[in-house]
């Protein structure tokens, strides 16, 4: 296998093991591994990291679907150039759901139609 | 941004689950199953007003949310008005002092994006002013609009 494909695997797998709290990927280190890793285990991986990426996108539709969400749109939908009293750097820091880990809160003030649902949807996708 | 519970919620939605809730007694079941999500958004507050029991309830809702759970609020009013939106000043202060002690605070203003396509087409005038002032309008901006 390929140092660049198996570098995609590996970070599929982390992703994996991180939306589910687990302290490391099925793999844990590119540095350590690569050698070790012959022609059938790297099946292996292959079938490990498509599992984890299919059940991370489960997990995201699910959640999504619980979240009731009004419509669901992306912050790169949003058009910033038509509000220049936003800070983008801000709102992209905001995407990053770090508040979320920290338990704080988000206000978002203006009048009609500034994109305030758009934005609060976003920031959760 | 992934594995993370998100529960959205209009307020006038809340508004109305809340009086079914009471009707149906599970209102405490209800304040249980909104505290657990990780993130709550609560879209629009300040269109709807809010009667007694559902404010007892969103103050309840917050105060349990504190520094355990996210909320994302967003309102066409500024804090000085939510008094009026909640009917109780005692408990809108509450509510803001906890909600504004770990948070950030965006505020938004510019024009209507909804409006956007309409205003650069002329279709009409000004929403806002129009609003304030209700008033015909002059014969030479009519006669324009409806040649174009």
């Amino acid at each position: 296998m390929n140092e660049h494909r198996y570098e995609h695997l590996q970070a599929i797998l982390e992703r994996g093991a991180r939306s589910h709290g687990c302290q490391s990927a099925w793999i844990s280190s590119p540095r350590k591994r690569p050698k070790k890793v012959g022609p059938m285990s790297s099946f292996w991986i292959v079938r490990r990291a498509l599992e984890v990426s299919a059940r991370v996108e489960r997990d995201v539709t699910m959640k999504t679907r619980l979240a009731r969400f009004p419509f669901v749109k992306t912050l790169d939908q949003f058009d910033f150039s038509f509000q220049p009293a936003l800070n983008e750097a801000q709102i992209r820091e905001l995407a990053t759901a770090r508040f979320v880990a920290n338990g704080e809160n988000i206000l978002l003030l203006g009048p009609p139609g500034v994109g305030k649902t758009h934005l609060a949807v976003s920031c959760c996708r | 941004m992934q594995g993370i519970s998100v529960v959205f919620f209009t307020v006038a939605d809340l508004v109305d689950l809340v009086q079914q809730d009471v009707k149906e007694d599970r209102l405490e079941r209800r304040l249980h199953a909104l505290s657990k999500p990780k993130l709550l958004i609560l879209d629009e507050m300040g269109y709807v007003p809010l009667d007694q029991r559902s404010a007892q309830f969103l103050f309840r809702l917050i105060s349990r949310r504190y520094q355990k759970g996210s909320i994302i609020l967003t309102s066409n009013k500024s804090y000085g008005e939510w008094g009026d939106v909640v009917s109780d000043y005692v408990l809108a202060t509450a509510m803001l002092d906890r909600l504004l002690h770990y948070s950030t605070t965006i505020n938004i203003r510019g024009e209507s994006y909804r409006l956007r396509e309409k205003r650069k087409a002329g279709v009409f005038h000004d929403l806002t002013a129009k609003a304030l002032a209700p008033r015909p309008l002059p014969e030479k901006h009519k006669g324009r609009s409806q040649a174009t």
